[in-house]
């Protein structure tokens, strides 16, 4: 045996020799596994087209006798086919000085390779294509080396601009061209730089000329380039955006509700503290009343326990006397009762004012000659000439007022007898002011003076329920008037009552008309 | 004879109190208010006084508390309240301070007169056992 003999023998390629005739010369044992021809399929001196035989072991299409003939007229490439038993080998045909060399390889293992490869470079482009983000990879010099088709649908990119090896410069310009560049390109960069810088992933959301929000972000790689994912965040932004908008906006909202809430809790306070004190007053009130109601039941009581007494030897004068008691007293508790009574018609709205020409020097004359009966150690000193003959006036209610105000001059005055009573014209208006020397009225009582049930503290010891003055008031409003009090504790009190000067002539629309007389229509 | 000293600020009560009382033998002096009772009070050496409460000036508390703080010389003297305040919580006020009795009014005048009686038989023995003046 020839010493390459044994080389030949021991190669992993399948040699066979031909000669110009194309008559196997020679085989090795390795072309003959490749082949896995039957033991003496293969021989010298077999004609070398003969190995078609072996085209029944070809696969389907893997035309070996197609190749075999082109191969021998026109001289051919190494091919690969696949054999019916899976295995995949490689043919070579190669002249030689004394005629032929046909090599064979196995290479079904790299067939397989490669096939994987082949595979999973499909699905590694089904992904890319198929992410909805866009996706692109730089090289170091930012230059292209591959983008997806979401990248270049997202900025409208031509075929040209996603090949690789495109700068990313020529990228952005043409994307400014057409309008979806970056609004500011410094800050488009300041992502890049960030993640090349700390060698980690940086993302930033990037405004476009277009309107468009889009979140980058960078993956620097070891080779210096990177690559990045685009997201259109637009919506996501606006939404979030609306959403710190409404919080912002419900925060105040809640602001504005709590600091309603308190304001309300601290009316609710004040009205509860008003009640209380409301109530307070009330429980004075029916104190007071009750005394006020004893006290002239009393003089009634003991002037017919007196009568009695005396019925046998009564003479006229203390007849008279006593009946002078009963009937003072009586009218009394009438007064009491009509101005108790006065201010729940108040309240009620349910008062019944009836204007006409009202001779206010003669009324104010007839308050002061009852008081004057009532109250024998006072005198009243009148100065009443300067009023007009005649005002536009509820001539009942009027004079609930002025005797309010006259029996106060005298009940809080024991010990000054002297009462002024003063009328004059101001302003278009009519004045009376009412003046006592007597105990008076502290400074911080004053504002609450007209207020139902209220009692001023120099009013202790004096019996009195604290409507009065409050119907005064309600009186001298419903006339569209108004009434002041001016004091010094000890020094005594100036009622004065300002009324509008009206006569009906003048005025046909009625004062004080309005609220009443609304409320009284509406019940009736 | 006994004086009596009626303070009330309403003239016609006073007036129907004191003529009772001389109607009954005794004799009267009056006062408008407080001030005025004590100042009488302490003028006078009345051997039985009757006070309203709701008064000007010093009411009947008023006057009992000053009786009993600054002039302890006169609470000897009984000292019964006639007041139209009837509720409780003056009654206690009253006669807690010191007052001898405690009456409302409508005044009962026999009710008043027996009142007074009791009061004059006290004062009279306590005179003849010489534990008062």
């Amino acid at each position: 045996m020839l010493p390459f003999d044994d080389i030949l023998e021991n190669l992993q390629q399948g040699i066979i020799l031909l000669d110009t005739n194309l008559r196997i010369l020679f085989f090795n044992a390795r072309a003959s596994e490749i082949l896995e021809g039957q033991e003496g399929a293969i021989y010298k001196g077999m004609a070398a087209d003969a190995l078609v035989v072996l085209n029944d072991r070809c696969a389907k299409g893997n035309d070996l006798v197609g190749w075999w003939t082109q191969l021998l007229s026109a001289g051919r490439q190494p091919s690969q086919f696949v054999l019916s038993n899976g295995r995949t080998i490689t043919l070579a045909l190669f002249e030689s000085k004394s005629g032929w060399v046909l090599t064979c390889d196995d290479v079904s293992r790299l067939a397989r390779v490669e096939g994987y490869l082949a595979e999973q470079n499909q699905r590694f482009d089904a992904a890319l294509s198929n992410m909805p983000h866009g996706l692109c990879m730089f090289d170091g010099s930012k230059k292209l080396i591959l983008c997806n088709a979401s990248y270049a649908q997202m900025y409208d990119l031509p075929a040209w601009l996603t090949q690789p090896g495109i700068p990313l410069d020529d990228i952005l310009e043409y994307r400014s061209s057409v309008g979806n560049g970056p609004v500011s390109k410094a800050t488009y960069f300041d992502v890049v730089i960030e993640a090349a810088t700390t060698g980690a992933a940086a993302s930033q959301n990037i405004s476009l000329t277009d309107g468009r929000i889009i979140k980058i972000s960078h993956n620097p790689m070891s080779n210096g380039g990177y690559v990045a994912t685009h997201e259109n965040v637009t919506r996501t932004v606006r939404i979030s955006e609306e959403l710190l908008q409404s919080r912002d906006t419900l925060e105040v909202t809640v602001k504005l509700r709590t600091k309603e809430i308190e304001r309300q809790a601290q009316e609710l306070e004040r009205l509860l503290d008003q009640e209380r004190n409301i109530n307070e007053l009330q429980r004075q009130f029916v104190a007071m009343a009750s005394h006020e109601f004893r006290t002239p039941l009393t003089i009634i009581d003991a002037a017919a326990q007196r009568l009695l007494r005396r019925k046998a030897t009564m003479e006229p004068e203390f007849l008279e006397e006593k009946i002078d008691q009963i009937r003072s007293s009586v009218s009394r508790i009438v007064d009491l009762m009509e101005s108790i009574l006065s201010a729940g018609r108040l309240d009620n709205g349910a008062v019944d004012m009836r204007f006409d020409d009202c001779a206010l020097k003669d009324l104010i004359q007839g308050c002061c000659e009852r008081q004057a009966t009532i109250s024998k150690t006072h005198q009243f000193l009148l100065d009443l000439d300067r009023l007009p003959e005649f005002i536009d006036a509820d001539r009942r209610t009027l004079e609930q007022v002025f005797t309010n105000l006259l029996s106060n001059a005298v009940k809080y005055a024991p010990m000054a007898p002297n009462v002024h009573v003063i009328g004059w014209q101001e302003l278009g208006s009519v004045k009376i002011a009412i003046r006592d020397n007597g105990v008076g009225i502290d400074m911080e009582d004053l504002p609450q003076m007209f207020r139902r049930y209220f009692r001023a503290r120099t009013s202790t010891g004096i019996a009195g329920t604290g409507i009065g003055l409050n119907l005064v008031k309600q009186i001298v409003e419903l006339h569209q008037g108004s009434v002041e009090v001016t004091s010094e504790r000890g020094l005594g009190s100036t009622f004065t009552v300002t009324l509008p000067m009206k006569t009906r002539t003048e005025t046909p629309a009625k004062p004080g008309y309005s609220d009443t007389t609304f409320k009284e229509m509406v019940m009736k | 004879m006994m004086t009596i000293l009626c303070i009330d600020d309403e003239a016609d009560i006073r007036k129907l109190i004191v003529e009772e009382l001389t109607d009954a033998g005794f004799g009267t002096i009056e006062a408008s208010n407080g001030q005025e009772g004590l100042e009488m009070m302490l003028a006078k050496w009345p051997d039985i006084v009757i006070c309203d409460i709701t008064m000007p000036v010093l009411d009947g508390h008023q006057l009992i508390a000053e009786i009993q703080v600054n002039n302890p010389e006169l609470s000897n003297i009984p000292f019964i309240f006639l007041t139209a305040l009837a509720d409780k919580g003056n009654r206690i006020e009253g006669l807690k301070a010191g007052a001898s009795d405690y009456l409302t009014k409508p005044i009962d005048f026999d009710i008043l007169l027996a009142k007074v009686a009791g009061c004059v038989t006290r004062i009279e023995n306590d005179r003849k056992t010489g534990r008062a003046f």
